[in-house]
């Protein structure tokens, strides 16, 4: 083979410095991604926390939505911190979901991080399951001006529930309806992988729903209300971003019949729904759309208040 | 066993790397390689004394995703069993810079294996070499292996052919798209020199580099040790993989097969969470792979 010696190793790109870092958050080690404005670039003292949805995604996040967002914001003098929380990409630990306990605190230790590097504004920025340690953190930040929560689980949580669990499936008379297009039936019967692949999902999805039958329903709560109550009390500005498809949406939806509605009308909270599905980012468009929405966020802090 | 020679021995850029102790006196330690603008970024395992040394070039477009804690975890695995490992995403995906041309092809990916063993030789000094390719990176991880005399091959439910690799990729694209289906995926690449897969461009570069190499082709005729992994719903190996290792055995290779069931996708990320520490196919991955990789010939 005829490698080069390996060049240990430039830490620019373009007019980012990028400085991977392991924060020690209790036992653990969190893995992240600092990016910083390159020396040409007046740091500004705006950050941003980039925190990404669980245990299958990694600090560039889908399609390097983060780690592309994170080179624009340095050149426009604005400092970033991807994550990978605990359990996930390159840190130590197993996965948890939780909105207390060490999800949070690898959140809090990266806007510490940030603090200590000179970042005086941060906004905190997180991706389904993302968005609860972003919202808890941000309660113990005074330094978080804004949140972007992107496809959040604000919804129904039973007790004993882990956050996404309370996100069910959608209603069978919503799931027929959306298969019902022509083009799928033509392709139902032509495509044998195609077919083969829907009648797993159907039964997984029978299976999930005769499960969820034969149990009692327990009384639930709303997640992230009062977070939002307090953080909105705060003057924090709060974006929150949903697909009009996403299962998540519907659930808030629900939620915004009772107490939650009248926090989410406050002036602070802006909200935005996408056709189509947001959740999973696996679309180039939905990404360049998330990413204009962060750095407009990024982009109000630039200038000190 | 060989005598480590850490990192340290390489004189790095401030900020280029990050390292962090992990029990029984082994570190881990994560960088970016290469120049400005081209950098690759890796994480090597690296335990006190390296027995052996894996490179593992790891998938990519949405499989990077569902396969990157599985590709984590059996590093860490087998760095506790004195292998040293490296881990890296290829230019042009993850944390790397764009390759020239933007989009990856065969050669920039081999490039950037080739950058991060070097890397790897500079942390272990000489102990036994081996490879590991997941699906596309099958492709890679086989050219890479070529190269050199010795090598031996891991290959994790590995694309055999350039072709069939993106023939899957447009039909999951396909299958993924319930309410609008769209054109063909070859179709459109073949028109606009890009396409969506999965929130991922891939461009026309990348698949006309790939699509007329095999893994067989770039192997060569060498006869070597290769463990062949199936991880799939079908719990016996399926036909292409069985011809391929009986093929290999025919001409003196020294082959292996398993075949674990995995219930999930490489393609589509879960709608159920799952912690990957606790599936048990991949406790069988890891034990599959070390088991294989530690009755291998050690560094004396």
């Amino acid at each position: 083979m005829s490698a080069a010696a390996p060049h240990l190793g430039s830490s620019t790109a373009g007019d980012a410095v990028e400085t991977p870092l392991w924060l020690s958050v209790g036992s653990e080690s969190v893995f992240t991604i600092l990016t910083e404005p390159a020396e040409a670039t007046e740091p500004t003292g705006a950050g941003v926390v980039l925190l990404h949805s669980g245990v299958y995604t990694m600090t560039a996040h889908s399609g390097r939505i983060w780690a592309r967002t994170a080179s624009t914001l340095a050149a426009r003098g604005c400092s970033t911190m991807r994550v990978d929380l605990t359990g996930s990409g390159e840190s130590s630990g197993v996965f948890q979901r939780r909105g207390s306990g060490q999800p949070v605190e690898d959140t809090s230790a990266a806007i510490t991080e940030l603090e200590r590097r000179g970042v005086t504004r941060v906004v905190a920025v997180g991706h389904c399951f993302g968005a609860v340690p972003a919202m808890m953190a941000a309660l113990e930040h005074p330094c978080v001006r804004g949140l972007v929560l992107v496809a959040p689980p604000l919804t129904w949580v039973k007790p004993g529930q882990t956050t996404l669990q309370g996100g069910g499936p959608a209603p069978l008379a919503q799931a027929a309806r959306s298969i019902m297009s022509a083009a799928v039936l033509r392709r139902v019967l032509t495509d044998p992988a195609y077919r083969g692949w829907l009648l797993r999902r159907a039964y997984r999805r029978g299976r999930r729903a005769s499960l969820d039958g034969s149990r009692q329903e327990p009384p639930r709560t709303i997640l992230g209300l009062e977070p939002l109550r307090t953080l909105t009390d705060r003057g924090v500005k709060i974006k929150i971003l949903y697909g009009a498809d996403d299962a998540l949406y519907r659930d808030f939806q629900r939620s915004l019949d009772d107490e939650l509605g009248p926090i989410i009308r406050r002036p602070s909270v802006e909200m935005d729904v996408q056709p189509g599905q947001l959740h999973n980012l696996d679309r180039l468009a939905v990404q360049d759309y998330l990413r204009q929405v962060i750095e407009a966020s990024a982009g109000d802090l630039l200038t000190p208040a | 066993m060989a005598n480590l020679a850490i990192v340290d021995a390489v004189a790095p850029v401030a900020g280029s790397l990050a390292t962090r102790p992990v029990a029984g006196g082994g570190r881990e330690v994560a960088a970016f390689l290469g120049p400005a603008g081209g950098r690759v970024f890796a994480v090597t395992h690296l335990p006190l004394e390296a027995a052996h040394a894996l490179v593992i070039c790891g998938a990519t477009y949405s499989e990077q995703l569902t396969s990157y804690r599985t590709d984590v975890l059996l590093a860490r695995w087998l760095a506790d069993r004195g292998v040293a490992v490296v881990r890296f995403h290829y230019r042009g995906t993850g944390n790397s810079d764009d390759p020239p041309g933007r989009f990856p092809t065969f050669d920039t990916m081999t490039e950037d294996a080739e950058l991060v063993t070097a890397w790897l030789r500079t942390c272990t000094g000489p102990c036994p070499l081996a490879y590991s390719g997941s699906r596309l990176g099958a492709l890679i991880a086989a050219r890479c292996v070529s190269s050199e005399q010795g090598p031996e091959l891991i290959l994790l439910e590995p694309a055999l052919t350039g072709r069939q690799y993106f023939r899957e990729l447009f039909r999951a694209r396909r299958a993924a798209g319930l309410r609008n289906p769209g054109i063909d995926g070859l179709t459109q690449l073949e028109h606009s020199g890009e396409v969506d897969a999965f929130g991922n461009r891939v461009g026309w570069p990348t698949y006309a580099s790939f699509r007329d190499r095999s893994v067989e082709q770039e192997l060569g005729a060498v006869p070597r040790a290769v463990l062949l992994v199936q991880l799939a719903s079908a719990a016996e190996l399926r036909n292409d993989l069985l011809a391929q290792s009986l093929h290999w055995a025919e001409q003196g290779f020294e082959v292996s097969s398993v075949a674990i069931r995995q219930r999930r996708s490489w393609w589509f990320i879960p709608e159920a969470w799952e912690s990957e520490e606790t599936r048990p196919e991949t406790t069988e991955l890891l034990h599959a792979v070390a088991g294989w990789l530690m009755a291998r010939p050690a560094a004396s």
